[in-house]
């Protein structure tokens, strides 16, 4: 690899850090089809690399969510259990499995994360009500940043939190990416976990999940230090960016645009996938 | 909880800035001379970090990084022995076992 071509992975992994932190992705969505598309990598050593960059975006940010206490530690551990037995999984799936899969598979979570982020959403959905909860020690509490309000909520759901925290680690896995887009819905939903919450718990547990995943990837020798370097330094510079310059811009116009980008980059995913390259 | 909020922040952020850093030298010193042995994997790691291999030391960064995790719930797990919660040691536990078990499946 060239310093050139190193740079210039490192100038991709550094835009889809800092708009995966104000569109409240990984990257990993942005990283994957990257190294594909643009740079050639096989998906097998893209979806590595990803999972290893959303390893490092995940535990940088969680430095702050945890320290804020947004995190809920023994729910997100208790999931945890659910998404690295997935991520286990979908790493040993990924690396039998034909890229041409991998791909069209690729595509689709990408649509899905396309039309989670321009579909309206109610955040303002009426949380913790007054039904008692048997998972006391799982129930939580924190000081709102913006309003300053202590919002306490109980946990529903534990069981449908499982499962769909397993398929979320599988996509993990299998794809390289965090999963932050079925976890956080899942447990804001389903769970009545705050949208704050849920998204500091979600984050939490993309670092052991992702790690599960990669370390299956890395034992096989699949990890390439070289197309991986650059993608760590850039998404971990990007995510800085990106989080500073959170308050400062307009999110909808980059949505938008984002949504232009899944579409014209799905095509190309499954473009390669019906080639089986 | 809030000592154990710390001290895994803390445990994340060292382990992210170590691994970056050891990025950063072994990418600085494979574009100074790129005409090294690949090094990819465990198999070779402890030689060619020895040896200050570009790719080993990278491959050592990412290792940090793996780890990281790994590090974070070992944190948590001493913390709840501390307010002997049996249910929450279990469960880290159980974390840590499939972590071993992804590595282990990796290896074949």
């Amino acid at each position: 690899m060239t310093p050139l071509e190193f740079g210039l992975i490192a100038a991709m992994s550094t835009a889809a850090g800092f708009i995966g932190a104000l569109l409240g992705l990984g990257g990993g969505i942005i990283i994957v089809p990257g190294l594909t598309l643009l740079f050639a990598q096989d998906m097998k050593t893209a979806i590595a690399a990803s999972l290893v960059s959303v390893i490092a975006t995940s535990s940088s940010a969680a430095t702050v969510y945890v320290q804020e206490n947004l995190t809920n530690i023994r729910l997100g551990m208790l999931l945890e259990i659910a998404t690295t037995v997935g991520a286990l999984v979908g790493g040993a799936v990924a690396i039998y499995v034909n890229n041409r899969y991998l791909y069209l598979l690729f595509a689709a979570v990408m649509l899905y994360a396309a039309w989670t982020m321009i579909r309206h959403r109610d955040t303002k959905k009426k949380t913790g009500d007054s039904e008692e909860s048997t998972n006391n020690r799982l129930n939580g509490e924190y000081v709102d940043p913006i309003t300053g309000h202590t919002v306490a909520y109980t946990v529903k759901a534990v069981p449908v939190g499982m499962v769909g925290s397993l398929g979320a680690g599988i996509m993990s896995g299998l794809l390289g990416v965090g999963g932050g887009i079925v976890k956080v819905p899942l447990m804001n939903t389903a769970m009545k976990v705050p949208i704050r919450a849920a998204i500091a718990t979600s984050n939490f547990m993309i670092g052991v999940t992702a790690a599960s995943g990669a370390l299956v990837f890395w034992m096989d020798g699949k990890v390439d230090p070289v197309v991986t370097a650059p993608c760590v330094i850039g998404v971990l510079l990007g995510a800085r960016l990106g989080t500073i310059a959170a308050g400062k811009l307009r999110t909808r116009m980059l949505k938008l645009a984002f949504a232009v980008f899944v579409l014209i980059t799905a095509y190309q995913m499954v473009i390669h996938g019906l080639r089986g390259l | 909880m809030s000592k154990t909020n710390s001290v895994i922040s803390g445990v994340l952020l060292f382990g992210v800035v170590t691994s970056l850093i050891l990025i950063l030298i072994g990418s600085i010193l494979l574009m100074g001379n790129r005409n090294q042995s690949i090094q990819v994997g465990p198999s070779g790691l402890i030689d060619g970090i020895l040896k200050i291999q570009p790719y080993s030391i990278i491959n050592l960064g990412i290792v940090v990084l793996l780890l990281t995790p790994a590090a974070r719930v070992i944190a948590a797990g001493i913390s709840f022995a501390v307010e002997r919660d049996y249910r929450y040691i279990a469960i880290s536990a159980l974390v840590l076992g499939v972590m071993t078990a992804a590595a282990v499946v990796g290896l074949k």
